[in-house]
């Protein structure tokens, strides 16, 4: 899926009018803190994914501002789109801390957007994913989930609701155990098919995974992703309900003296496996980073399966501390007809990697400036015209 | 952010109140408000009244909790309601979208919310033990509390506290989506959940 031109309100520090993007590669080089990761932050809005860094929504508005508005234009044929026609007109607007996305002007809900525009990320956070607290891992895991059962992020909500319920309940003296075991009860409920979406999600994803590290040539043999849950490995709903609501009634008593939930799909996490030992502790840097780009791959594979598109990849900062090797294997793997953007600190970035035919922007103090075409269709990107400077 | 004027004192106030009810913004409100100044005397007068009379004569039926006039109201007081059956509500607006549907021929009993820890709404703070005083001479209890988290819980809590009295206890079979109240369902998908309604 392709986004063809996109435009900001009080996004940040984005500024200027409307970009015009390559369905192929887009590269955006720029000194830092120029605004190139707040452009791809802002692709990810309109896609309905979460804020990078952890922020909270309302950080993305300008200073003094107390609404942001991002529009694209998606789809549509190419030549049409030229001259201001074709294609759906995405949008988002970011205000009290909600976010409202929109389809030609028409409310639509944030999963819409997301099947809308599907699309992957690479950011700085992703480098560590591997090494990093489970939250990193169950988000991507939960992506996939996301894209594979609709009603996925209603029942993680309804999860977690229930859940700090349930903690305020534990925390009471003395606790209510009726009004425990009925939160309890719906936690169980929601939990199973929580944990039912992620098995279902591990399973497509490890697969994947397992291909991509082939792919990219990591040096381990016989990966595997696996999920780490409190809850057996396979079984339907009802089981899944059912060991659940056991466990919780088991941990009840240490439940009570720490004030906590100890059991459930909160505590998942996704480990990666060579043979029977997790790789993370093993691994160089650069090879946990080399399953990290297979992990995307995957994650594309799985959203391509589900759309009639290749997703759109966007790739924060992409050779600053990705080794060269892997990121050509990245490079040559990135399905066909895919719409890329990259973002570097340095501008001859690409001449070496074997990429699509694309754009070259700079981006200063937040405005996005096309300076010139990349050549290459997939033979090694070499800078055909410079309209710019330098 | 409000652009009331300074020497409009009263209207600023008017326009305060406005913007304190429900799905009113600063825009509607300002509308109603210029509104309310511009219709006739006696308009103006008949809402007022209307807001006083309601507020003085709307009373919680002693019974069940419903919204009344007459104390206990019209439904538990009618014969031809089916006294072994009771729907369990969470607000007396509830109520009126079980009546809508016409098929419901039992009677009401309103929790006035659901159990909430985060919100300090606990089972004291609702007509949880009336209702456990009704029972005996129910047969039936349909929990029609809404299809989200606090709703859930509060269906499953009163079960746990009801079946043991040896009623049948059954829950609404929601073609609502999770997360949804039922006072936005309409009468078909009332009462289809009502027909599909399940033992807990
Ligand atoms: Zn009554």
């Amino acid at each position: 899926m392709e986004i063809h031109s996109l435009s900001t309100e009080n996004f940040r520090n984005l500024a200027g009018p409307p970009a015009e993007f390559h369905p192929g590669l887009n590269l955006i080089v720029g000194d830092n803190g120029q605004g190139k990761t707040s452009l791809l932050e802002a692709i990810a809005f309109l896609a309905g994914r979460i804020p990078f860094r952890g922020s909270a929504i309302d950080e993305v508005l300008s200073a003094g501002t107390s609404a942001a508005v991002v529009t694209g234009r998606r789809g549509g044929p190419p030549a049409a789109d030229r001259r201001g026609q074709g294609g759906d007109v995405l949008g988002v607007r970011i205000q009290d801390g909600r976010r409202e996305h929109f389809l030609n002007g028409e409310k639509i809900g944030r999963l819409r957007a997301r099947k809308l525009l599907p699309s992957v990320f690479l950011t700085a956070e992703d480098l560590g994913r591997l090494t990093g607290p489970p939250a990193g891992r169950r988000a991507a895991l939960d992506r996939v989930a996301h894209a594979l059962e609709a009603r996925h992020g209603s029942n993680l909500k309804a999860y977690e609701t229930a859940r700090a319920a349930k903690t305020r309940l534990l925390g009471a003296d003395p606790a209510d155990p009726a009004a425990l075991s009925a939160f309890e009860g719906v936690m169980a409920g929601a939990g199973a098919q929580v944990a039912f979406a992620r098995r279902r999600a591990a399973e497509k994803l490890a697969r994947a995974f397992r291909r991509q590290a082939d792919e990219l040539r990591s040096p381990f043999t016989d990966l595997s992703l696996r999920l780490r849950s409190d809850l057996p490995e396979s079984g339907d709903e009802a089981t899944l309900r059912a060991h659940f609501q056991e466990r919780m009634t088991a941990a009840a008593p240490e439940e009570r003296r720490r004030g906590r939930c100890l059991v459930g799909p909160h505590r998942d996490d996704v480990a990666v496996m060579a043979g029977e030992s997790p790789v993370a502790e093993r691994a160089s840097s650069g090879e946990n980073r080399t399953l990290v780009l297979a992990w995307t791959l995957a994650e594309a594979d799985l959203l391509l399966e589900q759309s009639d598109a290749p997703p759109l990849v966007a790739f924060d900062d992409f050779d600053s501390e990705w080794d060269p090797l892997s990121l050509d294997r990245f490079a040559e793997a990135v399905p066909a007809g895919t719409q890329l953007f990259l973002t570097s600190a340095r501008p001859g970035a690409v001449r070496s990697l074997p990429l699509p035919t694309g754009s070259l922007f700079r981006m200063e103090n937040g405005r996005l400036r096309r300076e010139g075409i990349l050549g290459g269709a997939r033979g090694p990107a070499r800078l055909l015209s410079a309209e710019g400077a330098r | 952010m409000r652009l009331a004027s300074p020497w409009l004192p009263a209207f600023g106030r008017l326009l305060a109140s406005l913007e304190r009810l429900p799905g009113v913004g600063p825009k509607s409100a300002r509308r109603l408000a210029h509104h309310l100044l511009a219709v006739p005397p006696p308009q103006a007068e008949e809402l007022l009244e209307a807001i006083r009379s309601c507020r003085e004569r709307t009373i919680s039926c002693s019974v069940c909790h419903a919204l009344t006039e007459a104390d206990p109201c019209p439904i538990c007081t009618d014969p031809a309601r089916d006294e072994r059956l009771l729907a369990v509500v969470e607000a007396p607006s509830d109520v009126d979208v079980l009546e809508r549907t016409r098929e419901f021929r039992g009677r009401y009993h309103v929790l006035g919310g659901a159990l909430s820890p985060l919100r300090g709404v606990g089972p004291d703070e609702l007509h949880v033990a009336d209702l456990v005083q009704r029972a005996p001479g129910v047969e039936e209890v349909i929990l029609a509390t809404n299809p989200n988290v606090e709703g859930e819980a509060t269906a499953l809590y009163l079960a746990r506290r009801l079946k043991p009295l040896g009623i049948r206890v059954t829950r609404l079979g929601f073609g609502l989506p999770v997360g949804a109240s039922i006072e936005f369902a309409d009468e078909v998908t009332m009462s289809r959940s009502l027909a599909g309604r399940r033992e807990v």
